[in-house]
């Protein structure tokens, strides 16, 4: 079992985004640490002095950003960087969904795409060891079309560096190696069933 | 070929190299984990140094700008950027798309994709030199630039939705009236990150073009006529406010005349109840004259599902909370929102004035308008807080008396509801005759007191004891009341000055100057009431003139309270 950490330190928003039902829910799943509150705030103010102790115990950090201090972002991003960690920072003032896997998975999502992602589905299957790629918490079922269209792009700009080598051999080992007309097939027909 | 390539690397190296224009990367692969990256920041910069100048025929943009995640397609964002911002001076130029996916497979893919299908904008999938050069060509013969038409309509299909933090066209307008505002100030230095938000944000360059507003004046702040205190109770005062308002009142803070405070708290992540008890601790510690109060103070006041009605809203509880504390602190209600309903049921429950926040108004006569809010109010919280004070005192001794048996219930009673009637007509005064109409009301009481303590036995009127009730009239040779025996009251019925001065000295010990200010406190309601035709005296019609203002209120009043003490000891 993988366990998840979500800090929001303000439930207020939380409650604007899921009903009572589905905030209970996320209370009650097993292995995903919920902090509000006070509890949110103490460990907050031992993230924001560097004190990266707390996170220890999890596979994947949900943050919202904003709640930290530039100390803070930097002291949870250092640690998803060392012990390879999945990192997903939310926040209101962002415009749009970016992923990066430079050095370790990371997220930088809107919060209400966030909550209104399909974050329960997520979040479960994280769990679990069932999610294959973190992308798939914004983009669901299209998240291999995603790493399909990524292929496509690494091998139609033909010349490619060793990171890029690199990462077109991670995304073969979820999709497979395919040649660049199957691929294309493969992609429209994705697209047409979206 | 004057054309520019808007790529991240992600493009084959030999048709970049090849590309018969300037080629720009706009790669942000590296910076999206630092501590302070903001995607609409980072591209109008980059776009800013891209087109600086330059004034190229055509823009050729990948769909995407990302190596690892194809789907952020933030060759669309770019593109709307280009078209949303005057200063890169491209917002009429063509923009071709290049990518393998059609812009009917890109419309499934992303909700920003209605930019695909405006005017000047095509797209490519051939990635050779020799179609790109075809299409240049072509473009520039028969498309060479977007009219003004064109473009307007162009933006209006773009629907760009707010980022999730501005959860309102409120919070929008309150940025925009906070830049405004403080453009007009000159104290625009202090909100830098909201300057850059408004400049750089890609929905913010969407809502100016939509609502275009006239470039601000700049102005200086005014020195407010008054002294008080002022808190400002808002969430995002950090944000910018509290530096707003400290410059616009700075000649008033340097001359000590108006202490400015705001209540310190994290409102984001306070709960409302939470921020209601600190709300309250502040104001009974501070006892501000004026509150400024924005009315959505947690993300509770922002809920949509189901809608959040303006009573429940935090700055409304607030107000509430507030007027229980002394109904005499004005609060005035700072907000974005021009909906009636909201302004409404805030002045039932006591709200003092608006200031509304809008992005599109005349700052200069905004900026005014707050000037005449504030000295308006600081003289209402001038005497309102005290008359207000002095009441909730005067209800205490009269509940306290009832409980003690020291007053009868039903007059007890009675009087603080006079009492309440009276004080409501203060506050409401609008015209110097309003100031009239509350004296006759809190005049009630003085008469509801006379009656209760003076009465008429067989023919004989007497004071509570019972011993008989004096006559008493002014003696201006001894310029001293004496007392008539026998009485000599007009009709056999002593006027309510007449029992008052009866009761005044028989059973309050009175002195003679107390019993004279009483009396021009009666006389200033007679002369209200029925004029005399003889002419008054200057100090007698300087007297009754303060029927007009405060002063004559609560003068009353005071007086009012003295008997209270009398009668509940």
């Amino acid at each position: 079992m993988k366990k998840i950490l979500l800090l929001e330190d303000r439930p207020g928003r939380q409650m604007q985004y899921l009903d009572p039902e589905k905030i209970k829910k996320l209370k009650t799943t097993k292995d995903l640490k919920i902090l509000l509150g006070n509890d949110c705030r103490y460990m907050i103010d031992k993230l924001n002095h560097a004190d990266d102790s707390e996170l220890n115990d999890f596979t994947l950090i949900i943050i919202h950003r904003s709640a930290l201090s530039n100390v803070g972002i930097d002291t949870v991003t250092n640690h998803c960087k060392v012990n390879n960690k999945y990192l997903v920072f939310f926040s209101g003032g962002i415009s749009q969904s970016l992923f990066s896997s430079q050095s370790f998975q990371y997220l930088l999502l809107n919060s209400k795409d966030f909550y209104q992602s399909n974050m329960f589905n997520f979040l479960d299957k994280f769990i679990k060891g069932e999610i294959e790629h973190i992308t798939e918490l914004i983009y669901g079922n299209n998240w291999k079309l995603n790493l399909m269209l990524n292929y496509r792009q690494l091998l139609l700009k033909g010349e490619l560096g060793r990171t890029e080598e690199e990462f077109k051999e991670n995304i073969e080992k979820l999709i497979g190696k395919l040649p660049l007309e199957e691929l294309n097939k493969k992609i429209k027909t994705k697209i047409t069933l979206i | 070929m004057n054309a520019i390539l808007i790529h991240a690397n992600n493009l084959s190296p030999f048709f970049v190299d090849k590309f018969p224009g300037d080629k720009v990367v706009i790669d942000y692969s590296q910076s999206i984990q630092r501590w302070n990256f903001n995607l609409d920041r980072f591209l109008h910069e980059e776009l800013s140094n891209a087109f600086k100048n330059h004034e190229y025929k055509v823009i050729f943009i990948s769909y995407t700008l990302s190596q690892q995640n194809y789907l952020e397609l933030t060759g669309l964002h770019i593109a709307a950027h280009i078209r949303l911002t005057c200063e890169f001076n491209h917002q009429h130029t063509p923009i071709v798309f290049i990518g393998p996916e059609t812009p009917w497979e890109i419309a499934k893919l992303s909700e920003f994709s209605n930019i695909l299908f405006t005017h000047g904008i095509f797209y490519t999938d051939k990635l050779d030199i020799g179609s790109i050069q075809n299409q240049y060509n072509w473009i520039i013969e028969k498309k060479p630039k977007l009219t003004d038409e064109e473009l307007t309509k162009s933006i209006k299909r773009l629907q760009i939705i707010p980022p999730a933090n501005y959860q309102s066209h409120h919070s929008i307008d309150n940025e925009l009236a906070l830049l405004r505002w403080s453009e007009y100030l000159q104290c625009d230095r202090q909100i830098s990150e909201v300057k850059e938000n408004l400049k750089t944000g890609l929905y913010f360059k969407y809502h100016r073009v939509l609502n275009p507003v006239k470039p601000s004046k700049t102005g200086t702040p005014y020195l407010i006529s008054g002294e008080g205190k002022v808190l400002l109770i808002d969430d995002e005062a950090e944000k910018g406010w509290e530096d707003f308002y400290k410059c616009f009142f700075q000649y008033n803070i340097n001359n000590k005349s108006i202490q400015f405070e705001t209540l310190k708290l994290d409102f984001k992540s306070s709960t409302q109840e939470n921020i209601i008890k600190e709300a309250c601790c502040k104001v009974t510690e501070f006892y501000p004259d004026i509150v400024l109060l924005d009315l959505r103070l947690c993300d509770k006041d922002f809920n949509t599902n189901p809608q959040s009605e303006p009573k429940d809203f935090t700055g409304y509880k607030i107000l509430e909370e507030i007027k229980k504390i002394n109904k005499g602190i004005q609060v005035i209600i700072t907000t974005a929102s021009n909906k009636v309903w909201n302004y409404q049921s805030a002045y039932d429950v006591g709200a003092n004035g608006y200031l509304i926040k809008k992005g599109d108004s005349d700052v200069a006569e905004d900026i005014k308008n707050i000037k005449h809010i504030v000295e308006t109010n600081l003289i209402r919280a001038g005497y309102l807080k005290c008359t207000c004070k002095k009441i909730d005192s005067l209800r205490n001794s009269l509940d306290s008396g009832i409980r003690h048996k020291k007053i009868n219930r039903n007059f007890g009673k009675e009087l603080i509801n006079l009492l309440e009637i009276s004080f409501r007509m203060y506050d409401n005064v609008r015209t110097k005759e309003d100031f009239a109409y509350a004296y006759l009301a809190l005049f009630k009481c003085l008469e509801l007191i006379a009656d209760e303590y003076t009465f008429t036995d067989c023919g004989i009127w007497q004071v509570v004891g019972p011993t008989p009730l004096n006559h008493y009239s002014w003696d201006d040779q001894m310029k001293k009341y004496k007392k008539i025996d026998p009485p000599g009251f007009k009709n056999g019925i002593p006027t309510t000055f007449e029992k008052i001065a009866a009761l005044s000295f028989q059973l309050w010990k009175y002195k003679d100057t107390d019993v004279q200010q009483l009396y021009y406190s009666i006389k200033r309601r007679n002369e209200f009431i029925h004029p005399s035709e003889k002419d008054l005296s200057e100090k007698l019609k300087e007297e009754c003139k303060r029927i007009y203002n405060h002063e004559g209120y609560f003068v009353l009043l005071k007086q009012i309270s003295d008997i209270v003490n009398k009668i509940t000891q």
